[in-house]
């Protein structure tokens, strides 16, 4: 799960998958603003294969952590 | 994207271009939701289709525009297509000189005429993208400029609205893309409709229409037909479509 994060968020972010670490968040990289998070959580979304997320869901995924926190939560 | 049962708004759609989009949605098997201020134009479009959602809405003022997306969307469930047609004509010199001297553009009409052709287009879109935005709707939203977006003599707040419209258009299309929203264009020649007659002299109108290589007005559905050749193609995406029947201002 956290391969497959990092590779999406590498996509969406237009960085390095190497440079992707449990700390990430908006604050860390430069190219995450408000309408790459839109984007990413449409590409998550689409990549998991989850229900749609909701918008308390949206503005709590703006870490790596806790983004994995929540596809995790949302395991069948 | 295939028409059937998407839910559309059309601003302006009680008369003229709007009004002839109306109908071809409709054809399409589209649920239409028909923003415009004139209440009796509505009644009387309300009149014609019983599956017709006709709402009256002065799309200048963003609290009317609001509440009218917002019964739309509660009666509906989703918004998939927004054509911002509604607008009005105006035309005066910034200057002109007359037999009362020398008469400047009046302030409260420039006003107007933003406000109705340009900030309408930002409030109304605002209010649909962030629905669409919150379903993941892959939705499309047509905007209605104008051949005037050039800059048009004696159209000097027109013109700028409507360079304002393809303004954004560019600017969401970016924006929007990648969650699958498209953003275009549609900029209409002299077009038949009472708003383009009403606005301007015959004289003035022949002389357009003379400069006009195929030597006539534009016929409403053809613009219309613009419009849903837009909504139909998938990859038409930040541009304007030009439907002027080859006239350069």
């Amino acid at each position: 799960m956290e391969n497959n994060l990092k590779r999406i968020m590498s996509d969406v972010l237009e960085i390095g998958a190497d440079q992707i670490n449990e700390e990430s968040s908006m604050e860390t990289i430069a190219s995450w603003d408000s309408l790459k998070h839109m984007e990413l959580m449409v590409a998550i979304e689409e990549n998991f294969d989850i229900p749609m997320l909701s918008m308390d869901e949206i503005v709590e995924m703006t870490r790596f952590s806790a983004i994995i926190g929540i596809l995790q939560s949302k395991k069948p | 994207m295939d028409l059937n049962e998407k839910r559309v708004i059309v601003t302006g759609g009680a008369s003229g271009i709007g009004m002839v989009l109306v109908d071809q949605l409709v054809d399409e098997g589209a649920i239409v939701g028909v923003l415009d201020i004139d209440q009796k134009a509505l009644l009387r479009l309300g009149g014609r289709y019983s599956s017709l959602y006709c709402r009256a809405c002065d799309v200048s003022q963003p609290d009317s525009v609001e509440t009218a997306v917002d019964d739309f969307f509660k009666e509906f469930g989703r918004i998939d297509v927004l054509v911002n047609n509604a607008g009005i004509v105006h035309s005066a010199l910034l200057v002109a000189l007359g037999p009362r001297g020398i008469v400047s553009h009046d302030i409260e009409m420039w006003d107007k005429i933003i406000s109705t052709n340009l900030s309408s287009v930002f409030y109304v879109t605002t209010q649909v993208v962030r629905r669409m935005v919150s379903q993941r709707t892959k939705g499309v939203i047509v905007n209605v400029s104008s051949i005037s977006a050039v800059g048009n003599i004696g159209q000097s707040a027109y013109s700028a609205a409507k360079a304002g419209v393809v303004a954004l258009t560019v600017t969401w299309a970016k924006e929007l893309g990648t969650l699958g929203i498209r953003v275009a264009g549609i900029a209409p020649g002299f077009t038949k409709t009472d708003t383009t007659i009403g606005s301007m002299s015959e004289t003035i109108l022949s002389n357009w229409i003379r400069d006009t290589p195929l030597r006539r007005m534009a016929k409403p559905k053809e613009i219309a037909d613009g419009i849903v050749f837009i909504l139909k193609s998938d990859f038409f995406n930040g541009r304007v479509l030009e439907i002027d029947g080859g006239l350069r201002i």
